[in-house]
């Protein structure tokens, strides 16, 4: 025991150098914050000039990721599929699935946690909405909507049970048929742009109407792919959820 | 004074490497990986800061962290799948106790599912 009290002293030492040399080493970098730091290149300074003409759409931020950047997005979204694949490989080995487990209703019939549910879950669903919707002409998008979105559904699920949560089926499948739809209008739309004569996923260079500056019907394709984004992001995050809590014969208790 | 933003950085990404080497506790140390993602994302967002009122701010390092925060969600997700299956099979989620049992059990046992391995 004492030998390992000693390791342990001589981790957090070697630590605590690691951070001092970590610190030093950012410190060395140019400093953040003044306006020639050589991150600000022509790169920032072309995004920034050129997205308010090309995409009619106020949030930089949001139209790198869905407009110049909407290829990489798309593989982002192959991330999260590949990501709910690789966790049902894991939890799902061709076993016999258990049914789910049936927590007994009077676990969840906390009063208050189920009362502050009720209460929270409308307006963090109506949130997730608005940050979905509105992402390209305020701070938000689709990856922050969805996550909201998302945490309504896992906070029904984890307050109410499974098919606990008022008017919503319960062993149905609907996340998986939302993450599809949602991947294959991500498709659709990039497609329109190969037809309107562009590139796969170009947009405004494609003659889609530019729609009217600040209003949700702006920046053309955008707001089409961030509701993509959001109900792909929601569905994924709810899948990996329902992964992760029926787990298969196997890694029950 | 946002150079204060690297030494915070640099601790975070620190107590996370800590986190990860010392404790035994398995989903502690996929905690302390999401403290070094965080760590290096606290990076990132400080570099594409201005301090000028009157110019934007860099919109690139956002951007880009999107995806980091993709991957880091994608990992850890996987990283816990692969802990409730060691749970389900050794019904610990405390390392020194699963390489004790990986240690003691007979080679086998090998090929049968890691489900037939139970033991408390």
């Amino acid at each position: 025991m004492k030998a390992l009290s000693w390791r342990r002293m001589a981790v957090v030492a070697a630590l605590m150098v690691l951070g001092a040399v970590l610190s030093v080493a950012l410190l060395l970098m140019p400093e953040p914050g003044v306006i020639d730091h050589p991150a600000h290149n022509e790169t920032a300074r072309r995004y920034l000039s050129g997205i308010p003409r090309d995409t009619n759409t106020p949030n930089i931020v949001n139209a790198i990721v869905t407009d110049y950047r909407a290829i990489d997005t798309l593989g982002e979204a192959t991330v999260l599929f590949v990501s709910i694949i690789a966790v049902g490989t894991v939890l799902h080995t061709g076993r016999r699935r258990l049914a789910a487990p049936q927590r007994p209703v009077s676990a969840h019939a906390d009063r208050v946690l189920s009362l502050a549910a009720r209460l929270v879950i409308p307006f963090v669903i109506v949130y997730g909405a608005y940050v979905t919707v509105y992402g390209h002409i305020s701070p938000g998008g689709g990856f922050p909507g969805g996550a909201l979105l998302a945490a309504a559904l896992i906070l029904g699920t984890l307050t109410f049970g499974r098919g606990g949560i008022p008017g919503r089926a319960g062993e149905g499948h609907s996340s998986e048929w939302f993450e599809s739809g949602a991947l294959l209008l991500y498709l659709t739309v990039g497609s329109i742009g190969v037809w309107g004569g562009g590139a796969f996923l170009s947009n405004l260079s494609t003659g889609v109407p530019a729609g009217v500056w600040g209003t949700v019907l702006s920046g053309g394709f955008i707001p089409l792919i961030g509701i993509a984004i959001g109900v792909k992001v929601a569905a994924t995050m709810v899948k990996l959820f329902e992964t992760m809590d029926a787990p298969d014969e196997g890694s029950t208790e | 004074m946002t150079q204060l933003n690297f030494v915070g950085a640099a601790i975070i990404f620190t107590i996370g490497l800590g986190v990860v080497i010392l404790h035994n506790n398995l989903i502690r140390k996929i905690i302390g990986i999401n403290l070094m993602e965080t760590a290096v994302f606290l990076v990132f967002v400080t570099i594409g800061f201005v301090a000028d009122p009157t110019a934007p701010t860099n919109p690139l390092p956002a951007a880009l962290i999107l995806t980091g925060v993709v991957v880091a969600v994608s990992i850890t997700v996987f990283a816990l799948s692969i802990v409730v299956r060691l749970h389900g099979a050794y019904g610990t989620v405390e390392l020194d106790r699963i390489l004790a049992l990986r240690a003691a059990e007979p080679a086998e046992g090998e090929g049968q599912g890691a489900g037939e391995h139970r033991r408390v």
